[in-house]
Parts: structure tokens; C-alpha cells; sequence
């Protein structure tokens, strides 16, 4: 369990850009409102494209790391 | 009901939108020209059909409210059922334009189609990913700070790999000042492989960009947005002095490029050369600059136009002459060029993902078909979403083939 105690994890790994993206916006929907979204990918164009996501929607992304092939985004929705 | 669409069509309703709403006469010519229709028969897919939907929504605004001839315009009211066919009309769309090519009038139904999206999405009726992801685009820029460091550090992982498995002096170049050429990609690196090494096999000078062209914005119609993303590219050129920008196989991309950006940033891009890299590529081979193995590749194989390659932008003899140099069994599949049938999965609608996914496999069945015919083994086509698409149909229909791009066949039969 990470510092941020998600209420939710997507696994994305294994999918191509811009399909993190897409099931993100998808699963953020799914939880509530403050609650954390946990987003697992390997595309490491996943690293700008969720950035820039979290951006331009308004959520929050609280952190995102690197863990060996994995790409891991911790995103509070906001609204 | 629909307010705020209609207020929204109303507000950005043309002089073309205007003509084409006015002279569609409903003929008929573009009924069987739309692969959604031939085979879904539903008459919300029909082109004429969703002309009149938005018409008859825009009309039905203030101004129109009680006129005289609402009886003519067999105006039943903006409810639900409209609401219903309106998202089927606008989203199940690849704004392919084949029907504007039977059209008599050459209405341009996907025109019409860009502003119904944008309206629709003020109403929040249809795949607001594919806007999300827009937004994103434009928001990149300002994030680019953030993520350069780790951007250049994949690429040099990338160069590294290359150098040991193609040549010891390719480079990978990025916010190379002076280069002529700024490439855009797509994310992932399978739009900056086969790139790099025909680059460095033509000498080129090139540097590889920050950004990526895809441009969901003008999917859904949201110009301004559209306009935004892009400009983050054409800044890019401008400061790092580039006189080229080349945009990789994305056909919706290389559309905005090559129809849309004088039109958008006039004197900044004045002079510029803006070219696909399918079209650079071909030139490349014409002036000698890169030799590659004739007849390499000993399978049957075809290619598909790419609607916004082909139709809306004209490409059509240089990927095939690519592919011909380098293949020894090329079949053309009938129609083809500006006649081909668009794969189904244009105009945003891969983003959509499980929204759209039966719609897409619906309207790609003119395209199996074509397929079939072929009896290729590998489909070659030079726009990414087009190669989505495929790879759906392929696993979807069992088509036992294999999606290639034209560049990645160049690239692997280069002679350095």
C-alpha cells in the first residue's frame, strides 16, 4: 500500500499511448471525490501524457515514479 | 432540450455550413458512399441524413421557433430522439469525406460533422476522452519543463540501442539548434525508429521534437484548441531555426500540417517547408539521398489510403511507389485512392476505446472486405490511426494479416 492509501489501482501496464490516458479518465470517474486514483503503466510516454491530463482536467497528481519498468501516478480527483 | 447545441451550431454555423445546409437536396449519390451506413443501414449514418439532423436542430433555435414552414421541414422538435440520432450521426463518423467525393454539390459533410462534434460536447453527449486528451495536448507545453530531462534521457537510451543495432553514428537529436528539420513523432519510440535511421542514412540535419503532433482538438472540432497545440510546434521551429517540419505517419496530423497551418500562423510559418515524412522519404530516394533493396520483402502485400492522407490531402503515389521499390507482390485493393473505404476508425473514434469499439467494428467491415479480396499478408499504411484500426479488424475478423507503415519497410531495406 502506498502513502496514499488509493482507493482504487489501474493496471495499464502493457498498453500504448493514449490508452493510459483514456482508462484513466475513465477510472477517475469511478472513485470519489478526493479519493486517489493509483495508475500503473509502461508506456513511457505515459509520463507526459498523464501529466499533462491531470493538467488540463483540473485533477491533481500527487506523484508519479519510476519503479524498474513500471510507471506509477498517484491523481486525487478533484472534481 | 439541446440548447446549448443548438446555440453552439448556431453560433459557428459559416457561409459553407450555411451553402451546404441550404443545397443538399437529399439526392441520394452519398447514401451508399459512407461505410458506416453500407453496413449498419441505419439512417442516422446516411450523409444527407446528417445534414438534416443538424439543420433541422439549428432551425429549431429562436429564430426558427413557429415559423410557416416548419410543416415542410418536417420538423418533429429538438427531444431526445433527435438527442439519440444526433449522437449516432456525429459520432459515428470518421469524417472520411468519401461522401463529398459522390457528392454533386461537393458538400462536405465532415465539415459539418467537426462542428456537431463541438456542439454535442456542449451538451456532454459523446466521448469526452477524445477532448480530454486535446486539452492535453495543449497542456503539454506548459508542462514541457518538467518532463524534458526525461524525455532526453529516453532518447538517449533509445540512440544507444540504435547505434548497436543499425549504425554506430546514428544520433537521436533533440533542441538541436540550427537543424533543418524538426521532426514531430507520436509517442512511443515506433514513430522515431524507422525515422532516425532514414534520416541519418540521408545525412540529414534533423532534431527530434519535444512535442507530438497528434492534435485530438480538431477531432472533436474545438479549432482554438486545435490551434493551441500546434502552436507549441511552430514555436519550436521558429526558436530552434528549423526551415523544415516534418510530421510522422498520423494522418489527422499531417492533415492539420499541410491544410491548416498558413491558414493558422500565416507569416510565422511563411517559407517553411511542411511535409509529411512518407513525401520526404520519396524524395529522399528521387535525389538519391538514400538507396535501399529493391524487391526485399518477398510478400503479398496492399495498401490502405489513409483518408486524411489521401482524400484531404492528396498522397497517393508516393507511399505506393515506396512500397512498389521495395516489394515484389503489390496488390491494389478496389476502390482505391479517392475511392477507397475509409478503415472505420478515423476521426477520433479509436481514443473513444469501448465506446465506440462495436461502431468501429461495424463500419470497418467495406474495408475487410477489401482486405479479403487482396488475399495480402501484410496491410501497409502510413497514419497511426489507421494501423489501430487494422490491428482491431485483424484480431476482430480473423484476417491473418500483419499492419506495417511504409516507413518501417524503408527503414529496414535501407543501403547504407
Amino acid at each position: 500500500m502506498s502513502e496514499f492509501s488509493p482507493e482504487k489501482t489501474l493496471d495499464a501496464t502493457g498498453l500504448k499511448c493514449p490508452m493510459p490516458v483514456v482508462k484513466t479518465s475513465k477510472e477517475i470517474k469511478s472513485i470519489s471525490v478526493g479519493a486517489v486514483l493509483e495508475v500503473l503503466a509502461t508506456d513511457p510516454g505515459s509520463m507526459a501524457d498523464i501529466m499533462a491530463w491531470t493538467k488540463s482536467t483540473g485533477n491533481e497528481l500527487l506523484k508519479s515514479a519510476k519503479d524498474g519498468d513500471v510507471f506509477k501516478f498517484y491523481i486525487r480527483r478533484v472534481k | 432540450m439541446l440548447k446549448k447545441f443548438i446555440d453552439t451550431v448556431s453560433g459557428r454555423i459559416s457561409r459553407p455550413l450555411k451553402y451546404y445546409e441550404d443545397i443538399c437536396v437529399r439526392c441520394g449519390a452519398c447514401i451508399d458512399a459512407c461505410h458506416f451506413y453500407a453496413a449498419s443501414k441505419d439512417p442516422a449514418h446516411i450523409p444527407a441524413y446528417r445534414m438534416m439532423l443538424v439543420k433541422k436542430a439549428h432551425q429549431s433555435g429562436e429564430a426558427g421557433k413557429g415559423a410557416l414552414l416548419d410543416w415542410y421541414r418536417d420538423f418533429e422538435g429538438a427531444d431526445s430522439a433527435m438527442a439519440a440520432q444526433l449522437r449516432t450521426a456525429m459520432w459515428e463518423c470518421t469524417g472520411c469525406r468519401r461522401c463529398a467525393v459522390f457528392c454533386p454539390f461537393d458538400l462536405d459533410t465532415g465539415l459539418l460533422v467537426s462542428s456537431g462534434r463541438y456542439a454535442m460536447l456542449q451538451e456532454e453527449l459523446g466521448p469526452e476522452i477524445i477532448a480530454e486528451i486535446g486539452g492535453a495536448e495543449v497542456s503539454k507545453g506548459e508542462i514541457i519543463d518538467f518532463i524534458k530531462e526525461f524525455y532526453v534521457e529516453q532518447t538517449k537510451e533509445l540512440e544507444t540501442r540504435l547505434r548497436e543495432e543499425f549504425d554506430p553514428g546514428l544520433e537521436i537529436p533533440v533542441e538541436k539548434e540550427g537543424a533543418r528539420v524538426l521532426y514531430v513523432p507520436l509517442v512511443g519510440e515506433h514513430a522515431i525508429i524507422p525515422a532516425a535511421k532514414i534520416f541519418h542514412a540521408a545525412g540529414e540535419s534533423w532534431t527530434l521534437s519535444l512535442f507530438t503532433a497528434t492534435n485530438h482538438s480538431y477531432f472533436v472540432g474545438d479549432m482554438v484548441k486545435a490551434q493551441q497545440a500546434a502552436n507549441w510546434i511552430v514555436q519550436e521551429a521558429r526558436r530552434l531555426g528549423a526551415t523544415s517540419i516534418v510530421y510522422p505517419e498520423c494522418g489527422h496530423a499531417s492533415r492539420t500540417l499541410l491544410n491548416y497551418f498558413d491558414a493558422w500562423f500565416g507569416a510565422e510559418v511563411e517559407g517553411m517547408e511542411k511535409i509529411n515524412i512518407v513525401n520526404l522519404t520519396h524524395q529522399y530516394l528521387k535525389e538519391g539521398k538514400i538507396r535501399v533493396k529493391p524487391e526485399l520483402f518477398n510478400v503479398p502485400m496492399t495498401y490502405h489510403d489513409s483518408c486524411s492522407l489521401g482524400r484531404s490531402s492528396g498522397i497517393y503515389e508516393e507511399p505506393r511507389e515506396l512500397i512498389q521499390i521495395v516489394a515484389t507482390d503489390y496488390r491494389e485493393m478496389t476502390p482505391n485512392r479517392e475511392l477507397q473505404w475509409c478503415c472505420g476508425g478515423g476521426g477520433g473514434l479509436i481514443a473513444a476505446a469501448e465506446e465506440l469499439y462495436d461502431a468501429r467494428m461495424q463500419g470497418g467491415i467495406p474495408k475487410v472486405e477489401q482486405i479479403r479480396k487482396t488475399e495480402a499478408q501484410w496491410v501497409v499504411t502510413a497514419c497511426e490511426n489507421c494501423k489501430a484500426q487494422l490491428e482491431d479488424l485483424n484480431e476482430h475478423y480473423d484476417l491473418n494479416i500483419e499492419i506495417k507503415g511504409v516507413i518501417d519497410l524503408v527503414a529496414d531495406a535501407l543501403m547504407l
